[in-house]
């Protein structure tokens, strides 16, 4: 018979500590960048397709999800003044130093896309910027997954082979939504409306 | 130069050159008698500022665990109807450890954090600066033990730094220092590794049979710990997790199904793009 499984501990105390981060802000934090990241993408695939409605609605969605998240990050801190210490050095076995990267590179490009929308200016540069936040979505959208599963909390680490599709379809849905919600008419992604090639 | 394989040494993965031998902890669990001195000593050179001064019911443990206000913490055991020789009479086995940050090898807390606050030094222990910890908190839920937390007060880590400016001028860390019994032994690792290995023989042979080495062993989950424990029970008694492995090991499993849906999302814009406007 296998013997039953005993189980000790130190009077009954976790043997890690619980996180510190503060639920609105870390939630913000990964809802919006999975907003913003996902939304850029839309917006890329929009501005391709001649989706104008669409493609606006989601830049402007994903400059404004970007900077939600990046305040809340920055409120997190225990030092908030010192966010740019973040900046010091680049450390790919840090997924926090990885994102604080791809944000830097990110919020400018997708806040270049948004002005140069609603203002009109420099639409050349607008459409790279669309673009190139669009090839950087995907990366804001699922880094955070491999955030929290790099931890030694149980339930997150076990979890990190799923996490990251988690991440990435509720990013989807997210900046879905947003698009719907803001008036614009669902595009049709079924074969009979891919463009003929010329 | 000690020409140790880079696996078991983390100053020189880290870039030190020619930086002298490791340095750590043999605490001796066995020859503890919980008097605390290793806490208040380690409180007074380091400044640490006072973290609750309440009644915990957990034994003589006052102190409860370790924290960013708590370096050295002694955990007090009372195991009742025990048969071991040598314990006092009324068959209540006593056990007493001082608990200390592991300065491991694979170190959890230095590869998660972001500003390069935790860093690997010389003598291969790990150190917060705090000119440069911006309390960012991912250290914490990454340490296997819970040890680095972050303080209130600051709102930045601490933790347990094996008096780094001590090891600087010659001297052995505090708690070593003031130690009664040589519980907290302090020296170069692999002396310290062969000494506890006779320990561990001399015990069981004396019949202590659940006394065992406890991240000793570079070939475990954190590379051995450059603190690390003779136990005279299973590691769960004292809080500690029985198999702890670094974080950092998963992780190039994590970055591959993170880029595996960030290309399944980059697919949708991709649909999208292809279309066109009804």
């Amino acid at each position: 018979m296998v013997p039953e499984a005993r189980f000790s501990s130190y009077y009954g105390r976790p043997v890690i500590k619980e996180p510190v981060w503060q639920a609105p802000d870390v939630a913000g934090y990964l809802f919006f960048g999975g907003l913003a990241g996902a939304s850029s993408v839309l917006a890329a695939g929009a501005l391709l397709s001649g989706h104008r409605d669409l493609a606006r609605v989601a830049k402007v969605g994903a400059l404004g999800a970007i900077s939600l998240s990046a305040a809340a990050l920055v409120h997190d801190l225990g030092r908030p003044a010192r966010f740019a210490n973040m900046l010091r050095v680049f450390k790919p076995s840090s997924p926090m130093s990885v994102g604080s990267w791809l944000l830097t590179g990110y919020g400018p490009v997708a806040g270049a896309a948004a002005v140069s929308e609603l203002t009109g200016i420099l639409p050349g540069a607008g459409t790279a910027a669309t673009l190139g936040a669009g090839l950087l979505g995907p990366a804001i959208a699922t880094y955070t997954a491999a955030l929290i599963c790099d931890t030694a909390v149980p339930a997150w680490h076990a979890g990190y082979r799923e996490m990251p599709y988690v991440f990435a379809g509720s990013a989807a849905s997210a900046a879905g939504g947003l698009g719907g919600a803001a008036g614009s008419s669902p595009p049709c992604l079924a074969p009979r409306c891919w463009r003929p090639r010329r | 130069m000690n020409p140790e394989p880079i696996g078991t040494d983390p100053a020189a993965r880290a870039g030190h050159v020619g930086h002298p031998p490791r340095l750590g902890f043999f605490t001796d669990t066995s020859v503890c008698i919980g008097c605390k001195a290793c806490e208040v000593a380690c409180k007074e050179w380091n400044a640490v500022p006072e973290d609750g001064l309440s009644l915990s019911g957990m034994s003589y443990d006052n102190t409860v665990g370790l924290g960013a206000s708590t370096w050295r913490h002694v955990a007090f055991i009372e195991q009742p109807g025990t048969e071991q020789p040598g314990d006092g009479a009324h068959g209540v086995r006593w056990l007493m450890s001082s608990d200390v940050c592991k300065h491991c090898t694979e170190s959890a807390c230095l590869d998660v954090c972001p500003t390069g606050a935790l860093f690997r030094t010389e003598f291969g222990t790990v150190v917060v600066q705090d000119d440069v910890c911006n309390g960012c908190g991912y250290c914490v839920p990454a340490c296997p033990f819970g040890v680095i937390a972050r303080r209130e007060e600051d709102g930045q880590a601490h933790k347990c730094t094996l008096c780094y400016d001590r090891l600087g001028a010659g001297l052995e860390p505090a708690c070593a220092k003031a130690c009664p019994t040589q519980s907290i032994q302090f020296g170069p690792i692999d002396e310290l590794r062969e000494r506890a290995r006779l320990r561990v023989r001399d015990l069981r042979a004396a019949g202590q049979d659940r006394a065992r080495l406890y991240l000793d062993d570079p070939a475990d989950g954190i590379g051995g710990g450059g603190a690390f424990f003779l136990l005279l029970d299973e590691p769960e008694v004292y809080g500690l997790p029985p198999d702890p492995v670094v974080t950092t090991r998963d992780l190039p499993g994590m970055w591959k199904h993170a880029a595996i849906a960030a290309a399944g999302l980059a697919a949708t814009g991709i649909a999208l793009g292809l279309g066109r406007r009804r």
